[in-house]
């Protein structure tokens, strides 16, 4: 008896203090893929950072993020979790059929924020005097309301759809039916928070009957089957599904500038599909300026202002337009007035998914931005 | 620090351990002090001075007031117990009310004074220390000759940042002699594990739907009872995992700490509530105000006033704010009513009323109590009430639907029965088997709670205000 207690007592805390000694013993890692993040790395030590606090709040922070076996650890999370009937795990809905959504609810923004943010695109639009469309894509959970967890709450969309018609002066492009409508393709990935290229593709054909362009076609090819994204890394469900990615692999050679400096031909990389996340596959992330001068024709030149969603939009309209600016707010800190009248803009996007636009920040620098 | 984190989990609890049964008899309280600080002072180290200082006059004036009492200076002893008293109150009040003070008095609203950060448990260490110096103003301790020990006994880290509040009459003799045992510290490991599950398991889990709650614009009734009763549970298991963890602990390190919980939600009435909730709370006040004040023993009317006063007080240790006070209040109104006026019919009720009547009061109390001001309190109220909102929302029924089974297991954890399961257990396998069963399972509780504490960035700490 007295042999057994000693075991279970040593053998208890020497593992847990085991834990923490792999865990600073082990190589520190920067960053994880798995949860598409950096990881707190080893404190520094100084009489400052004690007596603040500092070292204190690290330490906690590179013990529990650099933990051997992280993912493990979050996956029993998730098991037990699920087990106790939870739907809700870290902020995603575990939808039916595998399919997570981001929980954003009518007190995840401030409507008295989306009227300013309204208002100050809307006079940033009309000192312009460029023809302007604003896309704003909608929500997954709104678009596959019956996907969401029984009764999970999920934000009203149609007051935000019907203050940017009352308050915008140019169209609005409003995707909803058209994604009501479309049969059988899944218009977004069910474990990341973006649109598939087939939604983005049905937008690109409602983009071109709204500007008056004849939408050229091409064959959509699977690139990659086995994408688990960004919804996946805050779950680390051990059975969540994989997702496809494809896109159009025929188009034509073009150049593309990433912020005034690197070059390619192409808005593909192929070998962020061995990374984490796929999803950099288009145009390699998110920069703050990319420019596109695809040799087309047209003369047109299209300035977007966007989120990460544009990125599997914009290659479509290679085609249509002869050089191509996207301008991500978050990242780009320039005066968007500026970038206009140097391109010699002739048609403005703004293509934001709703949600993200209700809580983006990099759009209030528009404020601002006068010519 | 707080216990249910990585750091003291898998650093600090192991090595204070290993360093304390390597290190021989003597040495032992000193280890205990010089941990306990390192603990207090991880978050703040600033701090750290203060507690110095506290235990450092406290010390000294108990030395004093022994000395000049047994000279027969009676009264010169009195004179020093309150000096000690004024002291350590005056710097409770300091840090906890100035901000309090400053924010509602027009004068000192005027003079733009920035109040001072509160420090961490001074609430509790800060009713140690006053239970020392009053019982050996009393006789009825002696007083501490080592300053290790006593700065040892107010500091130490299990009870440090939300108690129990123990006191010196309750480890005076452990202080200098306690026994230790593998025994005792498996019984403690076995106490802290299930402390640590509690927290992070259950009340971690449910303060989320609290959380949720709490901060949205539109309630239903359904959804604002749902939120009341997740936020019941969430302190109960929450509270009472700090105390088992506490009490754990003190066994490890040979202590024996008093119960601070004994199954609140079970109780048949307020007071009995009361007499089960926060224990060590409730005695201390009793021990140094309410019966220092006269108790019951000086008629109606003035038991009527002691009680006020030691229900105002109960009210603004949980905070400064008039949410608190409101609290207290709002208790000793129910304590009150008890006492003179429906005591005799409520103990004609069956007793599944007397449950109901019980866990209502004390499910409104928490709402004044969780609610970040008396306003919000009433809305939620209403709420409560139906007033002016539907009956059930998507959210209400989505979360009630997602925390069913963890509601249950609430409800049946916060009674006796799972202890009585334990007990009946024991009783009936063989020694051997329940001694591996137990040891097994608090070993997967404290591995799952790790995983939970690795995945989750919820891990409130409740007490910053008491």
């Amino acid at each position: 008896m007295k042999k057994r207690r000693s075991r279970f007592i040593v053998l208890l805390f020497l593992s847990l203090w085991l834990l923490a000694a792999a865990t600073i013993a082990l190589p520190v890692r920067e960053f994880s893929p798995n949860e598409n993040r950096y990881l707190a790395q080893r404190p520094e030590i100084s009489f400052k950072a004690i007596r603040t606090g500092d070292f204190q709040n690290h330490l906690s922070e590179f013990l529990s993020d650099q933990i051997p076996f992280r993912s493990g650890w979050i996956r029993v999370n998730t098991t037990v979790k699920k087990l106790m009937g939870r739907r809700e795990i870290n902020g995603i809905y575990l939808g039916k059929g595998h399919h997570y959504f981001q929980k954003f609810t009518d007190d995840s923004y401030s409507a008295g924020r989306m009227r300013s943010v309204f208002q100050m695109m809307d006079t940033f639009i009309q000192e312009q005097k460029i023809p302007t469309q604003v896309m704003l894509v909608p929500s997954p959970g709104s678009v596959y309301k019956d996907r969401l967890p029984r009764n999970a709450p999920y934000y009203d969309e149609e007051r935000v759809y019907s203050t940017a018609k009352q308050m915008l002066s140019c169209p609005v492009i409003d995707l909803r039916e058209t994604f009501a409508q479309a049969g059988e393709g899944e218009l977004y990935y069910r474990t990341d928070h973006h649109w598939t290229t087939q939604g983005a593709e049905i937008a690109y054909e409602q983009y071109c009957n709204a500007v008056g362009l004849t939408p050229r076609m091409h064959p959509l090819t699977a690139v990659s089957e086995k994408f688990r994204g960004t919804l996946d890394s805050k779950v680390l469900d051990p059975f969540a599904p994989k997702d496809t990615i494809s896109a159009w692999t025929d188009l034509p050679s073009v150049t593309i500038t990433f912020d005034d400096d690197k070059t390619t031909d192409t808005p593909y990389f192929q070998e962020k599909l061995q990374e984490k996340d796929q999803y950099a596959y288009f145009f390699g992330g998110n920069w703050g300026k990319v420019t596109i001068d695809t040799g087309a024709a047209s003369g047109k030149k299209l300035l977007v202002i966007k989120d990460s969603f544009a990125n599997s939009f914009v290659p479509f309209l290679f085609e249509d337009y002869s050089q191509i600016i996207m301008l991500d707010l978050r990242y780009f800190h320039g005066n968007v007035a500026d970038v206009i009248a140097q391109q010699g803009s002739s048609e403005l996007l703004f293509l934001y998914e709703t949600s993200n636009f209700l809580t983006d920040n990099g759009i209030l620098q528009l404020a601002g931005n006068q010519k | 620090m707080v216990f249910s984190s990585l750091l003291f989990l898998t650093l600090f609890l192991p090595l204070t351990l290993f360093g304390y049964y390597m290190l021989p008899g003597r040495g032992r309280n000193l280890l205990l002090l010089i941990v306990s600080l390192l603990f207090y002072a991880w978050g703040e180290p600033v701090h750290i001075i203060l507690m110095l200082i506290t235990t450092g006059y406290i010390w000294a004036l108990g030395l004093a007031v022994e000395r000049v009492k047994q000279e027969g200076k009676t009264e010169l002893a009195r004179g020093l117990m309150i000096l000690a008293v004024v002291l350590s109150l005056a710097t409770l009040g300091y840090y906890k009310y100035f901000g309090f003070l400053t924010k509602n008095i027009p004068f000192l609203q005027t003079m733009k004074l920035k109040s001072p950060a509160l420090p961490i448990g001074i609430s509790f260490y800060t009713f140690q220390a006053l239970s020392y110096i009053i019982d050996v103003y009393r006789g009825d301790v002696k007083a501490q000759r080592s300053w290790i020990n006593f700065a040892m006994y107010v500091s130490f880290f299990p009870q440090l940042i939300a108690g129990p509040i123990v006191r010196y009459s309750d480890v005076e003799n452990q202080l200098v002699r306690r026994r230790h045992s593998t025994k005792k510290i498996a019984q403690g490991t076995v106490r802290f594990a299930v402390g640590l599950g509690k927290k992070v398991l259950l009340a971690n889990q449910i303060g989320l739907v609290w959380t949720e709650f709490s901060g949205m614009s539109q309630l239903s009734t359904l959804g604002a009872w749902l939120g009341a009763l997740a936020f019941a549970f969430q302190i109960y298991f929450d509270f009472s995992a700090y105390s088992d963890m506490a009490i754990g602990m003190g066994m490890m390190f040979g202590f024996h700490f008093p119960e601070n919980f004994r199954y609140p939600y079970q109780a048949l009435s307020v007071s009995d509530f009361w007499r089960r909730w926060h224990i060590t709370l409730g005695t201390w006040f009793r021990e140094y105000v309410y019966i220092p004040m006269g108790g019951n023993r000086r008629g109606n009317r003035r038991q009527l006033l002691n009680l006020l006063v030691v229900w105002s007080l109960t009210g603004l240790w949980h905070g400064a704010d008039w949410q608190f006070l409101l609290w207290g209040l709002y208790y000793f109104a129910f304590l009150a009513l008890e006492k003179f006026v429906w005591k005799p019919y409520l103990e004609k009720c069956p007793v599944m009323v007397r449950h109901a009547y019980t866990m209502l009061v004390v499910l409104f109390g928490w709402v004044i109590f969780a609610c970040p001001d008396v306003s919000t309190a009433l809305g939620f109220y209403k709420a409560m009430f139906g007033i002016g909102v539907p009956f059930a929302d998507h959210a209400a029924r989505f979360y009630l639907a997602g925390n069913l089974s963890l509601l249950l297991i609430l409800a049946i954890g916060c009674t006796a029965i799972p202890r009585n399961v334990v007990y009946a257990l024991q009783r009936r396998v063989q020694p051997e088997v329940y001694a591996r069963t137990v040891y097994i399972a608090s070993a997967v509780l404290i591995w799952i709670s790790v995983a939970f504490l690795v995945a989750d960035s919820y891990n409130p700490f409740l007490y910053f205000r008491f």
